[in-house]
């Protein structure tokens, strides 16, 4: 028998992470906090009060929406071209109901410390980037521990800092947000591009994968 | 041998060998994968691999289903329940007999 690479507990977390080793999620999460960014950029710029304010308020969900399951797509087919041909392919199982309330948990927090922001009125949405910053650092921080990625750590104490150097510098709270996000998204983007780039010069795509 | 370390010798003996007990860890991991993907996380040859797989198959551990990706030939490789059940029984053996062991 030839050598077995790794140990039994490193071949555990070396399957969580095999999702994330040809950075392509991170690019996807990057466009569509470029996306997000882009939309709140457009909400801040359009007179308060007129149709299209209201119009682009109300299409904002629709973006982020489409924009998430557009990203799901864009991955999926970009792994069926780029990564599957390379290193295989993984089917994982779908996240227990223990998970799922815990998504559903973290996005109604965010969603009533969002509108109770906007309840106390305009001076307490300047801390928006700032809250934004904490909740995306947590889900990255949350990310990085569990796959043991030490790029997810430095993401996390980026968007940290980010959202607190927006909060503090002032901005309005659209515009503090769209630079908050674009910022990020920027970042991410190009840690998976990073990513990609090294994946892609390890790897050579196989010419056929069936058994030996 | 002591009463309590005899039934050491019960281990599963097709999950007690060091490449299938890491190719049955993978796939407890995920609900499938590839023999590609098999090949290069357990580091074996493709025969030890086949070996080992078809090893596994016969005990009813695993599932091998041979498909196309457009025109790539694909192997998916999947647990089996009764795998899944064995790999929890086999974890819960050795950690009973490591905590019986004498220090």
């Amino acid at each position: 028998m030839g050598p077995v690479s790794g140990d039994v507990d490193e071949a555990r977390k070396r399957a969580y992470r095999y999702w994330y080793e040809d950075g392509l999620s991170e690019v996807a999460v990057g466009c569509l906090f470029i996306l997000i960014a882009l939309a709140l950029g457009v909400q801040a710029i359009l007179p308060a009060g007129s149709a299209a304010a209201f119009l682009s308020e109300l299409a904002f969900p629709v973006v982020v929406i489409g924009g998430m399951w557009a990203a799901r797509r864009l991955v999926n087919a970009a792994k069926e071209r780029i990564t599957y041909p390379r290193t295989g392919y993984v089917r994982y199982r779908r996240s227990g109901p223990r998970r799922r309330w815990l998504s559903a948990l973290i996005g109604g927090g965010m969603g009533a410390i969002a509108a109770f922001l906007f309840a106390q009125g305009p001076a307490s949405l300047a801390w928006l980037p700032l809250l934004q910053g904490l909740i995306v650092g947590a889900v990255l921080l949350y990310t990085g521990s569990r796959l043991d990625l030490l790029r997810f750590y430095a993401s996390a104490a980026l968007s940290v800092l980010m959202g607190a150097a927006i909060t503090l510098g002032g901005a309005a709270h659209l515009i503090g947000s769209a630079a908050y996000f674009g910022g990020l998204g920027v970042m991410l983007a190009a840690m998976g591009a990073f990513t990609l780039r090294s994946y892609l010069r390890q790897t050579q795509p196989t010419s056929e994968t069936g058994e030996g | 041998m002591t009463g309590d370390l005899r039934h050491l010798a019960d281990v599963d003996r097709v999950l007690h060998e060091p490449a299938r007990l890491l190719i049955v860890t993978i796939l407890y991991t995920v609900e499938g994968a590839d023999f590609l993907y098999l090949l290069r996380e357990t580091g074996l040859t493709k025969g030890n691999l086949s070996s080992h797989l078809a090893r596994l198959e016969g005990a009813g551990y695993v599932t091998i289903e041979k498909t196309f990706r457009g025109k790539v030939p694909l192997t998916i490789c999947r647990l089996t329940e009764n795998g899944r059940a064995a790999f929890r029984a086999y974890r819960d053996h050795l950690k009973q007999v490591v905590e019986k062991m004498p220090e």
